[in-house]
């Protein structure tokens, strides 16, 4: 199933940085995990997340360095910061917010 | 893999402004590329299919190029005012300091070989130019005290023009004005009215003061005769500081050419003789001065304000010394002159100024200067009365005067018994101060009294230790800053993507930490350590404490570049450069090494003594330790790196090769300026061997020409260049700690200095604190004291002819 491109493009920040808070990783990593996670309904473009990883790091929100990956390669991981975590907080609850708005309006019901 | 490089290239493409970001993200994608290709391959995709299948999953270039220059913008603007500011302001802010920290060595060096081998105590604590302050609360009227009592005759006019009846004032003008005095047979008559009215004011201020009237008539005397010196009456007496040795002093002819003048000085001279007094209050005037001064906290004020005091000028001195002199010549002519009553009774009386004027002696050289007029007119006086016939006068003379060489050689000789003493604790202990102080010699109270003294004084000579410390400590920053650039001009030109970023702000506080823990350590050991352990001798202590110094920079430095090189080993890493094994540039992880780099420095040091000890023959004995030691300091950081860079893909090229470097002056912009350092000082030292008769400096010159070649040579003998596949990435490498050493080795050579310099002031304001408790504060009245038998005993003779003739008489009873 194809989301509306819009609708992904509001949630990448908060899943992101729900993935970053879980554990460091890179930036294959982040798409490959999402794309497991969501058996592929998402279809990133997978480019722009890392626009999306450098803003939120001039933001002060991940943090980044070079490391050896597990294959033995060099890779950009990122985490979050404990402004990052805040964030999230703040991404979570304006989302249950808004989940239990639209849901009353479409379906109706709460929850 | 051209077609991800097209890729990479097209979506990084807005992002070259800023080439540490370009490389950081053109890395980033390439690497999600590989893994997204790798994963297809998996799939049994060809390789083709694999890249296209990783290069459509990742996006449109346009859009992807638009993305990335919208969330790295703000970065990139932030990182090029960084650079920015960087550039204009910190490299060089760093080599300033770097280069300020040096010249107050090169001062500290100046001051020790100006200064220290000729004994100008004075000079070389104060300085060139001692400058005195005043009390920061001074009133309106103080503050025209203070900037009129100088020694310019406008200015004490000016005073005495705010203030006509303040004796000590005036008397500080007349003093001023008496400087003039001597000249006075070339003097107008109106010039010498005005002089004798000025004088005539101060009798009136001062009725009981003799000085105005003995100044009148040595003015009259001068005016009326021609002074020879030494060939007038000669007489022998005991020397006081040449171990009891019979001397001879010959006094004044005097060649009278107005006979009106000589009488009318006379006249003046017994109107003098009945009064109590004859001062010119300089004692007093040097006294108000110090209540305007600011109190010193350092040996430098202190000293500033002596050498004030001693270049108090004493005009009246010599005034009086002629007069002194003239009178038992005056005596002597009129005998001649067949004035026989008038000889009889001045030679009755003419050693009555100096006694008056030694009795209310305030200054040292008053003392002094008493002693000569009595010891000029009772030393005469025998000799006048035997060419009168009067032989029981003679004898009665001859007495009196050998009482008064008793009381003054008492002094000395009590002296004698202290001098082995002081030696002793001259040695041990050490003082430039005391050493160049007679009343120290003298009596050993005044040694006491000099203990402050000496405590600041080698806190002051601390201050130059450190002063040379720091110039090692600066040479070395400006030789890593003036080694860096050479790469920074290449990099200029090349392909302008770094192999490194700015190692970042916690880490560059990381290295600062480390390079100033030791300092702090060492720090607290001198301020909690017991007292004397600051107050060394001058001969061992400064050696010492020059010793502890360096071990202290040694750490630091060993400290700072460790952690320093842990932070670039952490940014290679991350950046997949590999440097070598971990630790390699930290000595402390390495003291094998590092002992023999030290062993090895200090035969540098020793090679270059060696040949600047051939080059000007005997060296300075004191100089072997500083010398050899100071050179061993420089080159053991520079040996260090040396050796450790052949482990990180480094190998010697051989000497021809590193000549040729040499020679084309690229590849060491630093060694290449030492070298030509070097070949200037050995060419203006053969130039001017002849010439510079300073064997002091000569030496220095060519120790330093000598110092340069010995690290030439170390360079054509051992230089490590960068080889192998990876030599390009290490020289950037290099390149890039050397350009980022220099403002943290300029942070931890500024914080050193201002922690030490921070402490030795407050040492210094403690130690002079007990000499502000004292009622000694100045050497001025210590050195009077010395005399202070002497006065005692002029005093006594003043006040028995007070007693005898009565006080106020204006003239001798026939």
């Amino acid at each position: 199933m194809d989301f509306d491109k819009e609708l992904v493009k509001g949630t990448t920040v908060p899943i992101v940085l729900q993935l970053l808070a879980e554990r460091q990783m890179y930036g294959y990593e982040i798409v490959k995990v999402v794309n497991e996670r969501t058996d592929g309904r998402f279809e990133w473009r997978e480019g722009t997340l890392y626009p999306c990883l450098h803003r939120l790091e001039a933001d002060g929100l991940v943090r980044s360095r070079w490391q050896e990956a597990p294959s033995g390669k060099k890779r950009k991981y990122y985490r979050v910061t404990a402004r990052g975590l805040r964030e999230l907080k703040r991404h979570k609850k304006e989302w249950t917010e808004f989940a239990h708005g639209v849901n009353m309006l479409l379906m109706g019901k709460v929850g | 893999m051209g077609r991800v490089d097209d890729f990479v290239e097209a979506v990084t493409r807005r992002l070259r402004v800023d080439p540490a970001v370009h490389w950081d993200v053109s890395r980033e994608i390439r690497a999600h590329l590989e893994d997204a290709a790798a994963e297809a391959r998996d799939r049994g995709c060809s390789e083709d299919e694999s890249i296209e299948a990783a290069l459509s999953a990742f996006g449109d270039e346009d859009e992807l190029a638009e993305q990335f220059w919208q969330a790295n913008r703000r970065r990139m603007r932030l990182r090029a005012v960084a650079t920015w500011a960087w550039r204009l302001a910190l490299a060089p802010a760093a080599l300033a300091v770097a280069v300020a920290l040096c010249l107050f060595s090169v001062r500290t060096i100046q001051r020790l070989i100006e200064y220290l081998p000729h004994g100008n105590a004075i000079q070389f604590l104060a300085g060139p130019d001692p400058r005195v302050e005043p009390r920061p609360t001074l009133s309106e009227e103080e503050t025209f005290l203070f900037e009129h009592l100088t020694e310019e005759l406008d200015d004490a006019e000016a005073l005495v023009a705010r203030d006509p009846d303040d004796p000590v004032i005036y008397a500080h003008y007349v003093r001023l004005l008496s400087e003039q005095f001597l000249d006075a047979q070339n003097a107008s008559d109106a010039e010498l009215n005005r002089w004798l009215a000025v004088l005539d004011r101060g009798a009136e201020i001062e009725p009981d003061n003799a000085m105005y009237h003995y100044l009148k008539a040595a003015l009259w005397m001068v005016r009326g005769s021609d002074a020879e010196h030494g060939k007038g009456i000669c007489f022998e007496y005991v020397s006081a500081r040449a171990r009891d040795e019979v001397e001879e002093s010959c006094g004044v002819r005097l060649i009278v050419r107005d006979a009106d003048a000589i009488a009318r000085g006379l006249r003046e001279f017994y109107q003098g003789i009945g009064k109590a007094h004859c001062t010119m209050h300089a004692g007093d005037v040097a006294l108000l001065r110090t209540t305007l001064w600011r109190r010193p906290d350092t040996l430098t004020d202190y000293v500033a304000q002596l050498d004030r005091h001693a270049s108090q000028l004493m005009p009246h001195c010599s005034v009086l010394r002629d007069l002194f002199g003239r009178l038992p010549a005056c005596a002597a002519w009129l005998v001649q002159d067949g004035q026989e009553s008038e000889g009889t009774r001045l030679a009755a009386v003419m050693q009555r100024p100096a006694v008056q004027f030694g009795a209310d002696s305030q200054l040292v050289i008053e003392v002094i200067l008493a002693h000569f007029g009595i010891s000029q007119a009772t030393g005469q006086a025998p000799e006048i009365y035997r060419r009168l016939g009067l032989q029981e006068e003679a004898a009665e003379a001859r007495q009196r005067f050998e009482q008064s060489q008793a009381a003054w050689n008492d002094i000395w000789r009590r002296g004698r018994t202290w001098d082995e003493e002081f030696e002793r604790r001259l040695t041990q202990e050490g003082s430039i101060f005391a050493a160049s102080w007679i009343p120290a010699r003298v009596r050993p109270d005044v040694w006491e009294w000099n203990a402050p003294l000496r405590r600041t004084e080698h806190v002051y000579l601390e201050r130059l230790a450190l002063g040379l410390m720091m110039g090692a400590f600066a040479l070395l920053t400006v030789a890593f800053g003036v080694a860096g650039l050479p790469y920074l001009w290449r990099r200029k030109g090349g392909e302008g993507r770094p192999l490194l970023l700015f190692v970042g702000w916690r880490q560059t506080a990381l290295v600062l930490a480390a390079a100033m823990a030791p300092l702090a350590l060492y720090w607290a050991w001198t301020r909690l350590g017991p007292a004397d352990s600051l107050a060394r001798s001058v001969y061992s202590g400064f050696w010492q404490r020059v010793a502890e110094l360096a071990a202290v920079y040694l750490l630091a430095l060993s400290a700072a570049t460790a952690a320093a090189y842990r932070a670039f080993r952490a940014r290679c890493a991350e950046a997949g450069i590999d440097i070598g094994p971990a630790g390699w540039l930290n000595p402390l992880r390495r003291p094998g090494r590092a002992l023999v780099c030290a062993t090895v420095s200090l035969a540098g040091g020793l090679v270059a003594f060696g040949i600047a000890a051939a080059g000007v023959g005997d060296l300075v004995p004191g100089l072997f330790l500083p010398l050899v030691g100071g050179t061993g300091l420089l080159l053991y950081p520079c040996v260090f790196a040396l050796w450790q860079m052949r482990h990180v893909g480094h190998s010697n090229p051989g000497v021809v090769e590193n000549l040729r470097s040499l020679g084309r002056g690229r590849l060491s912009l630093g060694v290449t300026l030492i070298a030509l350092v070097g070949l200037v000082l050995a060419g203006l030292l053969v130039m001017f061997h002849a010439m510079v008769s300073e064997r002091l400096v000569l030496q220095a010159l060519c120790f330093v020409a000598a110092g340069a070649f010995v690290m030439v040579l170390v360079y054509v003998f051992a230089r490590p260049a960068p080889a192998g596949p990876e030599a390009d990435r290490l020289a950037r490498f290099r390149g890039t700690a050397l350009r980022s050493m220099t403002p943290l080795l300029a942070a931890c050579l500024l914080a050193f200095a201002l922690v030490s310099h921070g402490y030795l002031d407050r040492a210094e304001a403690h130690y002079l604190e007990p000499l502000w408790q004292s009622d000694w504060r100045w050497p001025e009245a210590i050195e009077h004291n010395t005399l202070v038998g002497y006065r005692d005993y002029m005093r006594e003779l003043n006040q028995q002819w007070l007693a005898a003739h009565g006080p106020g008489r204006t003239t001798l009873p026939e």
